[in-house]
């Protein structure tokens, strides 16, 4: 029963890390102004690469470095199409994640004729922190966790900090508000817009290597399974604020490793598959239910 | 005036050139010679009548996801669940087909058709609803929505409707007085083409021509106008986004009924995702929708015959297809600047 809970507990922390990572670059671009519907295909070219570099180098770092390379280079294609020639933000976010859709799995086959998975020993890991003290709680539920879950609990507070107390941050703020007012302080929207973007693009690269480097050890299609979405709701939800998205995407990862406990149950595992889902609607509603009442107090 | 078209065409026979520029190195970085590779497609989506009458079939689910995108979005509302709306109503239309029977074979289509619609309909009803009454964003909603779908119909067909004689998780098979006739011999193509073009058709003459149209068009373009002049914006949003779904949800019943004459497992590789880039391709315009169809259908039928004779294997029309909507998308805008000029 307490291993049950450990392992809940444990597979949430493992699940939330690409979610929370995911919302928290696209926090930034949420604030530049576009609602960054292109998380998903950024995650998904991220967790091909990741594996590629890792398969080819032998360091998971190396694969953590060139999952982010590919997902900003995509984020930039982004940023040009919306920020540089204004285009429709939905209209290329979805172009962009079906484009890499097709294009990992593209690659994938290529390689491996004939499969739909990118799977070999030579990938490696991404190590967990590894620190035993002896103590079950603390070894279980506070140490032993993938380094890059410590990297977005660090990232939170960074991107508060960035977001609240600095110039860039307070720029940011005024971009997706009040462009005009930016720009009559001399500042350029676009300029503002590409750090955002580029920062977004490292994050949401984070977040693919997360997942096929340290959830799975593999690529396979469509592996994001809307995660990006999901992250895109967690960052309407809490409106950007970063304290609120570490909350939501660990909900949301509970819901996830709920999902993949169920799956082994006596419930048909579709049902089991589709709880993450239906649960992001649900909470989405909660959420704007809630908003809803205090716009009528007011 | 003439000159001044004759630009315009000359300007898209060069983007064209570019797109097809592109196209080539992506097949020649896949280690394919790009002329044969086109050849290859050309033959296999245009070679002889079969493929021809095959790319025409596959034209049918592309075209009606297509527009399923398309008549929300001149409403101002996006529609991202066309496959999930497609998935619920080729179940529908199963369900009908494999239970009940009214007696004559043109009501028994009617009706199985009409319920796959309504059963699309549906899924688009809940995030419709929840978008204008909560302004619930309805992209992560109808986006979440094709996971809950796909998952829910492979519960109807792995459970209470499988049929068991079949080792594969599908339904049994309609009643034949259900099936859409094949026109030809030893060729799926059936009347279903005719009727998804006619749907295509119809809402085409909605939006030029009737009252409807014009408020659906207003809402999208204008919606503070609309509203002062007395349009219901939030009920013409929901109520083009159920045409949507109804949309979707009749391609799928035009697959069941047409084709594959039961549900079944892996029964979408992605329409409603293909029909969506048709419809940011087209800028949601019903004619061009029709003609990008045919390129997308000969894409995907062509690219199973590269794969066939080189190492290219066919996801490459996916790649194509995208890469061709962001040039396409880039090229629309500079060219709307320089024309503004």
């Amino acid at each position: 029963m307490f291993d049950e809970i450990t392992t809940l507990y444990t597979t949430t922390i493992r699940m939330a890390t690409p979610i929370l990572l995911a919302s928290l670059g696209g926090a930034l671009t949420y604030y530049a102004g576009i609602v960054n519907v292109a998380m998903e295909g950024l995650m998904l070219i991220s967790a091909f690469f990741s594996v590629v570099f890792s398969f080819m180098t032998g360091n998971a770092f190396l694969g953590i470095l060139g999952g982010m390379a590919a997902s900003v280079i995509f984020s930039l294609i982004y940023t040009f199409f919306v920020s540089g020639l204004k285009a429709n933000n939905f209209a290329i976010g979805f172009a962009l994640n079906i484009l890499v859709s097709s294009l990992t799995i593209f690659l994938t086959r290529v390689m491996f004729v004939g499969q739909n998975v990118f799977n070999s020993p030579k990938i490696v890991a991404i190590p967990s922190l590894d620190i035993h003290t002896g103590i079950y709680f603390i070894d279980n539920y506070i140490l032993n966790f993938s380094v890059l879950t410590y990297v977005a609990i660090f990232l939170v507070f960074l991107f508060s900090f960035i977001i609240y107390k600095t110039t860039y941050g307070l720029h940011l703020r005024v971009c997706g508000e009040k462009p005009k007012a930016l720009v009559a302080g001399g500042i350029k929207v676009g300029y503002v817009q590409l750090i955002a973007s580029i920062l977004c693009g490292c994050l949401c690269g984070l977040a693919g290597s997360q997942l096929s480097l340290y959830n799975v050890r593999m690529f396979s299609r469509d592996m994001t399974g809307g995660r990006g979405f999901v992250a895109l709701a967690v960052i309407l939800i809490a409106r950007g604020k970063p304290k609120y998205m570490i909350l939501i995407s660990f909900l949301f990862g509970f819901f996830d490793s709920l999902s993949l406990k169920l799956q082994n149950q006596a419930i048909p595992p579709q049902f089991a598959l589709m709880l993450p889902y239906v649960m992001s609607v649900v909470v989405m509603l909660v959420f704007y239910l809630k908003d809803k009442k205090k716009l009528e107090t007011v | 005036m003439f000159s001044n078209t004759l630009k315009k065409i000359t300007i898209w026979v060069f983007f064209i050139l570019i797109i097809l520029a592109v196209w080539a190195v992506i097949i020649a970085i896949s280690g394919e010679n790009p002329f044969s590779a086109f050849g290859y497609i050309l033959e296999g989506s245009l070679g002889d009548t079969g493929y021809f009458l095959s790319t025409l079939n596959k034209m049918v689910p592309i075209m009606l996801t297509a527009l399923a995108v398309a008549i929300p979005s001149w409403a101002g509302i996006w529609n991202i669940g066309g496959e999930g709306q497609l998935l619920l109503g080729g179940f529908g239309a199963a369900l009908i087909g494999f239970s009940i029977n009214l007696g004559s074979s043109f009501l028994n289509i009617l009706f199985a058709l009409i319920v796959s619609a309504l059963f699309g309909l549906v899924w688009a009803l809940w995030p419709g609803y929840l978008k204008i009454k909560l302004n619930v964003d309805e992209v992560v909603t109808t986006l979440m929505g094709n996971y809950i779908a796909s998952y829910f119909v492979l519960f109807l067909i792995n459970y209470p409707f499988r049929d068991h004689s079949s080792p594969m998780a599908q339904t049994k098979y309609i009643d034949s007085s259900f099936q859409i006739p094949y026109m030809f011999r030893g060729s799926q193509f059936s009347y279903t083409f005719f009727i998804a073009l006619g749907v295509v058709f119809i809402f085409y003459f909605i939006i030029r021509k009737f009252k409807f149209g014009y408020e659906i068009r207003m809402t999208g373009s204008n919606p503070d106008f609309s509203k002062m002049s007395g349009i219901k914006t939030k009920k013409i949003k929901l109520v083009s986004m159920l045409m949507g779904g109804a949309v979707a949800g009749l391609a799928g019943g035009l697959l069941v009924l047409g084709m594959n004459h039961r549900m079944m497992q892996s029964f979408s590789p992605g329409f409603g995702f293909t029909g969506l880039l048709v419809c940011l391709l087209a800028f949601n315009n019903p004619i061009l929708i029709v003609f990008i169809s045919f390129i997308f259908a000969m894409l995907q039928t062509g690219s199973v015959n590269l794969e066939l004779f080189s190492n290219v294997p066919a996801e490459i029309s996916g790649l194509l297809q995208a890469v061709m909507v962001l040039f396409v998308s880039a090229f629309k805008i500079i060219s709307m600047r320089k024309g503004g000029k």
